[in-house]
């Protein structure tokens, strides 16, 4: 009995702590489409994933469906506004909050006090020679998009999805702080 | 008329079942449940009404058309939605890898001191 109460509190505790690693969509996001000059939605989740791999039938698609085939799901919210000023901060900090967790961890911060554009990008997982989520914050005045690609991914696969952005040659460690490597 | 010709006929030719040989064969049937479809074309073809039996047999056959077609429209129908995927997916991977570029070319502006990045590159 004793036993089975230690096991239900850590199942609990899992349960509950789970929620914490897991990234969703905030829905104010998807409130910003009224104010939006275009929206682009995509929600796909692992069954759709599946489904899509099994008509990626072209040679020129071999590469992105053997990635696709691995991935749990794949959510783009992006928003392109007439005037700046459409979207705030909360908007965003809302999608910043969820990854303040330990398991994600923030590899590309950067902010343009010029322009007032910035780019985030965030991994998920503790494996160095695999990455289990990825997900980019692009943040302009007047655009704002948000990608969320759930499941594992090699370095090879953002290589290949960013072209040249040589990602690869980063060593994706676990739990490090970021370095500031420039600032103005 | 040679003596075969004469024994293949007798051999072949037309004769009533034992009393009871029917219902003995349906009693089997019943107790395989794998001979159901065996039974039910017997109990079919035994209907008594002629115009009867071919509506029941026009029934099955719209049944099988109505099963094939659904089958059919279900492929079409999987054909569509796995294709808008596709679709969806390419989408998301070109908006994914053009922010990723976009960011590449965000850490190279550090170069030129205009921007403040943090990065483990």
């Amino acid at each position: 009995m004793k036993r089975l109460g230690i096991a239900l509190i850590l199942a609990l505790t899992t349960a509950v702590g789970a929620p914490a690693q897991d990234f969703k969509m905030p829905v104010n996001l998807d409130r910003l489409a009224s104010k939006a000059s275009e929206t682009t939605e995509v929600t796909l989740n692992g069954r759709m994933l599946q489904l899509a791999a099994k008509f990626m039938n072209d040679e020129d698609d071999a590469e992105a469906r053997e990635m696709v085939k691995k991935l749990k799901g794949i959510y783009v919210r992006s928003f392109q506004f007439d005037s700046s000023g459409a979207y705030s901060d909360s908007d965003v900090e809302a999608v910043r909050s969820q990854l303040k967790s330990p398991a994600w961890e923030k590899i590309v911060n950067v902010h343009s006090k010029r322009n007032g554009e910035n780019a985030e990008i965030y991994f998920k997982g503790d494996n160095p020679d695999r990455i289990d989520g990825l997900v980019i914050i692009a943040a302009d005045p007047k655009e704002l998009t948000v990608v969320h690609i759930d499941g594992p991914l090699d370095p090879s696969d953002i290589e290949k999805l960013g072209g040249e952005f040589g990602v690869p040659k980063v060593e994706v460690r676990p739990k490090t702080k970021p370095a500031k490597a420039g600032a103005q | 008329m040679n003596e075969i010709d004469q024994q293949l006929k007798r051999a072949l030719r037309r004769c009533e079942p034992p009393e009871g040989f029917a219902d003995r064969v349906l009693a089997r049937v019943d107790k395989e449940p794998s001979l159901a479809a065996t039974r039910a074309a017997w109990m079919l073809w035994r209907w008594p009404s002629s115009s009867l039996r071919w509506a029941a047999v026009a029934a099955l056959v719209a049944a099988a058309a109505t099963g094939i077609g659904y089958q059919v429209r279900e492929q079409h129908r999987e054909k569509a939605e796995g294709l808008a995927a596709k679709q969806q997916v390419m989408l998301a991977l070109r908006i994914t890898g053009s922010k990723l570029r976009v960011a590449k070319e965000r850490v190279k502006a550090v170069e030129t001191g205009t921007q403040k990045v943090e990065n483990t590159l």
